[in-house]
């Protein structure tokens, strides 16, 4: 074997590895990464401080957009009421926030598990304080589960689901 | 001369399955009318299963671990929490030895996609539940589901039953 033909063997052996490599990744979603952990605990962190500081804009960058020819993807779930789509979950904030809201979660008990490489269960135990504009306000634990999604933009709030815990 | 042009027809095909699977996956990946019927199909197979007590049937419709990976399996309800499939079949054996009916609102049921392989699941749901049927009583929840799209077909991961009083 001379040298050229040595080093076009060679080539086409990196190039067929190659090949091979981007067969098997393309065959596997990606997955929840340490780093996407973090990311969606600092995106739960920001709309929890969104929500007690009455920033309706900040809370619309947490939420999810739909993608074209989807459903809208977000959807609010819980005793007193349910929202379904972006628009519904929004206007309601925009009523809540003239009132008395608070959000505090125990950040030492938030778990975040991956339901595949793309979505993921928030949960955590938070204080909740609530009441309408002028009236008394009171403060309840709820269970609060939420749902984030992988986007272009980011992970995003897609489902918030408040489960009471008293 | 030989081996370099069975080679480069190896690439080749490789390069053109890779391509056409890309593309295909591109083509067809998103949520369909077909998928919501099987996530509706999965969500009662899995309300059938635990109203006849069934753990076999119920432990089917749940996601499996993918291999190197993390459990999926979350039940959030006010009086208890299971993390992972193993605890949550656990506590449903030991729930089918008393009362335990699941009966949702076929008509109200809700499925809306949150990705091409997740979606939410939404449905009104009578659950009677007690030691004995004496004692047993029922109760209205919200119940939330999430399902995932698997090799296996969709699965539920996540259960989350919301009072509804």
């Amino acid at each position: 074997m001379d040298i050229r033909s040595s080093c076009v063997r060679r080539n086409l052996l990196s190039a067929l590895s190659f090949s091979l490599l981007t067969a098997v990744t393309s065959a596997h979603a990606a997955e929840v990464t340490a780093s996407d952990t973090q990311e969606i605990h600092d995106l739960f962190l920001r709309q929890a401080a969104a929500e007690t500081a009455h920033d309706i804009d900040a809370l619309d960058g947490t939420l999810a957009h739909a993608v074209p020819g989807q459903p809208d993807p977000v959807s609010f779930v819980a005793r007193a009421y349910r929202f379904w789509g972006r628009d519904a979950v929004m206007e309601h904030f925009r009523k809540t926030f003239t009132g008395t809201w608070r959000v505090e979660p125990d950040q030492s008990a938030i778990s975040i598990i991956p339901l595949n490489g793309d979505t993921v269960q928030i949960y955590a135990p938070t204080r909740v304080t609530l009441g309408a504009a002028g009236q008394p306000a009171k403060t309840a634990t709820f269970l609060i589960n939420e749902f984030a999604i992988r986007t272009p933009s980011g992970w995003k709030i897609s489902a918030v689901i408040p489960v009471p815990a008293e | 001369m030989r081996i370099q042009k069975t080679l480069a027809s190896f690439i080749a095909v490789v390069i053109l399955a890779t391509a056409n699977a890309t593309a295909h996956a591109a083509a067809t990946h998103r949520f369909t009318d077909k998928d919501r019927q099987e996530v509706k199909d999965v969500f009662l197979r899995q309300a059938a299963a635990a109203t006849a007590h069934d753990i076999m049937a119920f432990e089917r419709v749940l996601a499996s671990t993918p291999a190197g990976q993390s459990d999926p399996i979350a039940f959030v309800a006010r009086a208890y929490q299971f993390w992972g499939k193993p605890a949550l079949i656990e506590h449903f054996k030991e729930t089918f030895k008393g009362v335990w009916k699941f009966e949702p609102n076929v008509e109200s049921i809700k499925i809306v996609p949150l990705t091409a392989d997740v979606a939410e699941l939404y449905a009104p749901t009578q659950i009677t539940l007690g030691a004995s049927e004496a004692s047993a009583k029922t109760a209205p929840f919200l119940v939330y589901e999430v399902a995932v799209r698997t090799s296996e077909g969709w699965r539920i991961a996540s259960i989350v039953p919301v009072p509804a009083q």
